[in-house]
């Protein structure tokens, strides 16, 4: 070890640096947000969704780790015959099964990728990304007969995401639409698929990741929605596109 | 020690403003910076029952759960094609700014950019250890548990990023003649 290690601890060095760089804090929204998923937290005991209480404070952590990789396991398996099915029977789907997609919830792989596509659109141009959007109130009033009289729960601001407009979306002949929103300059996508064939109120379909964006769906009645987040580092956690899932699924009040 | 659910949200949130500092000086970008406190946060409330307040606090607790976080995030990213960000090509394009001569309080500030860049600049095992120790006070045994490495590990990182630094600000300052060689 060097004789200079007893310098170490140089309190000039120290001192300069915290002249050097302002003490800043948290961002008030960051620190709602963190204060809300506590909230959320409270309603529900830490550990993995769906085990009995009685039984989470028995698991270790250890345990539960090993639970739940068992589960990504079995689930990773289910979804590869899935995926193995969809390549020999679906008519399109053949580019997105060899692209290491499964279905996701009642939304085909092919319709992922398509609102994956929609989204990069306005993630790769910030520039025209208003030139491609509409206000929000005239694509809604012209849409919203498709959602049968539900309203899904599309303020984020609680989340730190502000609206920035909405288009009509239209592939795999559904019309849907797409809900644009910003952060720090980042987009996430909210899209509102109509589904006749639905036959449950509501349902949580997961997330899964199509390339490179966090993809969430969940069910409201007759409404598919999905919520597709950035690709980046900057782009929301898995877990916070999860949530926003769920907050939308919820129907206004 | 186990806490109640309470106590453990009053020590996450009174921890937020040192989370998002660490998180500013190892991304660079306050955008990065929020969403990596806001998944360390997700994470922790998901992991509060492996969380015990004997074992060193939860302030390197919550670090370790930081760092690991934007390890991932950045191992992740270099499995992807990505496009360079705008600050990204900015930065790049932006040479630092000349000297200021004969204004005192203009040269000492323009040393402590000169410093913040030299920080910034450092590896990131060396960046974190420093942050840890000059800008948030962390005890060598904190950076120690945030950091998941012994304590004489903390001590040899720690000298070598005051050296590595020290050396920046000399050549910076031979550089700009306000020492010679």
């Amino acid at each position: 070890m060097s004789a200079n290690l007893d310098n170490f601890d140089d309190e000039g060095l120290k001192q300069a640096l915290r002249r050097a760089i302002p003490r800043v804090g948290a961002p008030e929204g960051l620190r709602l947000r963190v204060q809300a998923a506590f909230q959320e937290a409270g309603a529900a005991p830490a550990g993995p969704v769906g085990m009995k209480p009685e039984r989470r404070g028995a698991w270790g952590w250890m345990n539960r780790q090993r639970m739940f990789a068992m589960a990504a396991s079995f689930i990773g398996l289910v979804m590869g015959v899935g995926m193995f099915f969809a390549l020999n029977h679906a008519e399109d789907g053949a580019t997105v099964a060899a692209n290491g997609q499964a279905q996701l919830g009642a939304l085909t792989p092919n319709y992922l990728f398509d609102a994956v596509g929609w989204h990069e659109q306005v993630q790769d141009t910030p520039s025209q990304r208003d030139s491609m959007l509409a206000p929000y109130d005239q694509v809604w009033r012209n849409w919203q007969k498709q959602a049968d009289g539900l309203q899904p729960k599309l303020d984020l601001t609680s989340f730190g995401w502000q609206l920035v407009g909405a288009r009509k979306y239209g592939p795999a002949a559904q019309s849907a639409i797409q809900m644009v929103y910003q952060r720090n300059g980042m987009p996430l996508s909210v899209f509102l698929v109509p589904d006749q064939k639905a036959t449950t109120e509501q349902s949580n379909s997961g997330s899964t990741v199509v390339r490179g964006h966090i993809v969430a769906t969940r069910q409201l009645g007759n409404l598919k929605i999905c919520v597709v987040g950035g690709s980046s580092t900057a782009a929301p956690a898995a877990a916070e596109v999860s949530r926003i899932a769920d907050f939308v699924s919820v129907p206004a009040k | 020690m186990k806490v109640s659910e309470n106590e453990f949200e009053r020590l996450v949130l009174e921890q937020l403003d040192v989370l998002y500092r660490v998180a500013l000086r190892l991304s660079h970008r306050p955008d990065q910076a929020d969403d990596l406190v806001q998944e360390t946060c997700y994470r922790a409330i998901r992991s509060r029952d492996s969380f015990d307040l004997q074992t060193g606090g939860i302030r390197p607790w919550l670090v370790r759960i930081l760092r690991n976080t934007f390890l991932t995030r950045i191992e992740r990213e270099r499995h992807q094609p990505a496009l360079a960000s705008d600050e990204t090509l900015e930065g790049a394009s932006i040479a630092p700014p000349p000297m200021p001569r004969g204004n005192l309080a203009a040269l000492s500030e323009h040393m402590d950019q000169e410093l913040v860049r030299a920080l910034d600049a450092l590896p990131e095992e060396y960046r974190s250890v420093m942050v840890l120790w000059a800008l948030e006070d962390f005890s060598y045994q904190e950076i120690a548990e945030a950091l998941e490495i012994p304590i004489g590990t903390v001590m040899s990182r720690l000298h070598r990023a005051r050296a590595k630094l020290t050396h920046q600000l000399e050549e910076y300052a031979k550089r700009e003649g306000i020492r010679r060689e």
